[in-house]
């Protein structure tokens, strides 16, 4: 089946339109030049026959859910949140994670890091907040199992997206995690070295030194 | 009369010499490489295109830096990190803000590596390497990654997870991120770790005791899978050429 595949043989069964067949022969074009581009698609007779709406599309996460789009609340969920424990932290550590053996383009030790900080969650997400909106990047929540999840979008810059994830890990202390999930190497690094990092690093500093 | 005979004799003899030569270096590639891709793709998780597109992997990484159809350490490393030298792998950051500590190495890579390696021998070959990665896919059975991830914090391999090795591991991860924090807050972290994990109340963490830990905190897993396996024919589409499957 691969081989055909790789050679571009189809069928298409006999209940389907020939401006459907059309279509599909445009979509499964073996050579890339001569493959239908995005704006050829939204042009397609088939698919504009009943009248297209605009269709946009965002990247899924495997495992989570957009909570909302519109800017964040910034309650967290109630403290009955549990802390993280030793394994949770362990798991952290990026000698456990092997994306880098699929993925030419990560490293992560570079695109993903993890701080602690005293600061409150709701301190921390009010910073970011102020970030994304400084930046024009959109700020999503994200269900997790527990803490508070987001992701950072900025269309707009390569399409990078950031990952954060926040966790109580004790009474005092909250560990942080930023992760690049989407873009490339260079606007995460400019973004989150440049920028984000120093800002949440600061604050990080101040109540430290006072915990 | 003779003489012709003898030529042509000698030319056949060349000939065969030379087709032999070419069958010998086949067969010693099949020892090393792809021999049977369908008994991998019954032992594993795997189908037998994702076993051939998973071998097409295994080729890139282990020609890195030995070209000898095994992976070694520090293949191994170059392509988790993009690295291989030891040094480097922590980033080297500059900022004039704040300065980082030194960062330790990744001593969890070694970890995983070891555990890959079921014949102990200190490389990598490609059936150790499928079955290994099989554990990682979203469709294995969770017991699958459960005793993985086991075996993974039983460091002296005890059958048990002791409370000094869980310190190790998370002073190791928290240096790697240059992040500190003192050995009271870190003993409380534990302690409070065991309290939960512990209920046999021995001191140490041992299969079953892990097992239900893990099931009531599905994320400690979350390493244990990658979503990249789903879509490794696609990823690496070349294997294609040398597929062994027959168009049906």
């Amino acid at each position: 089946m691969y081989k055909k595949i790789y050679k571009g043989e189809f069928r298409c069964p006999r209940w389907m339109s020939s401006d459907l067949k059309r279509f599909l022969t445009r979509l499964l074009d073996t050579n890339p030049k001569t493959r239908i581009t995005i704006d050829d698609i939204m042009q397609d007779p088939w698919l504009t026959k009943g009248g297209l709406q605009h269709v946009r599309a965002f990247p899924r996460d495997h495992e989570e859910e957009d909570i909302s789009s519109s800017p964040m609340e910034l309650e967290p969920p109630s403290d009955t949140t549990p802390a993280l424990n030793a394994f949770d932290l362990i798991s952290f550590s990026s000698g456990l994670d092997l994306s880098g053996l699929f993925d030419d383009s990560y490293n992560p030790v570079e695109d993903g890091e993890l701080f602690i900080s005293a600061d409150s969650p709701e301190k921390i997400m009010r910073k970011i907040q102020d970030f994304a909106n400084k930046e024009e990047m959109r700020l999503v929540r994200k269900k997790k199992e527990w803490g508070w999840g987001m992701e950072l979008q900025a269309g707009g810059k390569g399409n990078l997206v950031m990952g954060i994830q926040l966790n109580r890990l004790t009474d005092e202390l909250v560990v942080t995690e930023v992760r690049r999930r989407g873009g490339d190497s260079a606007s995460y690094d400019d973004l989150w070295n440049s920028k984000l990092r120093p800002q949440l690093l600061l604050i990080d500093n101040d109540s430290a030194a006072s915990a | 009369m003779e003489n012709i005979m003898l030529q042509c004799l000698t030319g056949l003899q060349h000939l065969f010499a030379s087709i032999l030569r070419c069958c010998d270096i086949d067969l010693y590639r099949q020892q090393i490489g792809l021999q049977d891709p369908e008994v991998l793709a019954r032992e594993t998780v795997f189908s037998v295109s994702e076993i051939e597109a998973l071998y097409e992997l295994f080729k890139k990484i282990s020609s890195a830096v030995i070209d000898d159809g095994l992976i070694n350490k520090e293949e191994f490393q170059l392509a988790l990190f993009k690295t291989n030298k030891k040094e480097s792998l922590f980033a080297d950051r500059e900022c004039s803000m704040i300065s980082y500590p030194y960062r330790e190495p990744k001593l969890t890579a070694f970890q995983v590596f070891d555990l890959f390696d079921t014949k102990h021998n200190g490389v990598l070959g490609f059936e150790e390497f499928a079955r290994a990665l099989s554990v990682f896919h979203p469709n294995a059975p969770i017991d699958d990654k459960i005793e993985f991830s086991f075996q993974l914090y039983d460091l002296k391999q005890q059958g048990f997870i002791e409370r000094q090795e869980v310190k190790q591991m998370v002073v190791a991860t928290l240096a790697e991120s240059g992040m500190n924090l003192s050995d009271d807050v870190i003993e409380s972290i534990i302690d409070k770790t065991f309290e939960e994990a512990d209920t046999k109340h021995d001191g140490k963490i041992d299969k079953e005791e892990w097992r239900s830990l893990v099931l009531r905190h599905p994320s400690l897993l979350k390493n244990m899978t990658l979503h990249y396996l789903k879509d490794i024919t696609t990823t690496f589409p070349s294997f294609v050429f040398h597929s062994q499957v027959d168009d049906t």
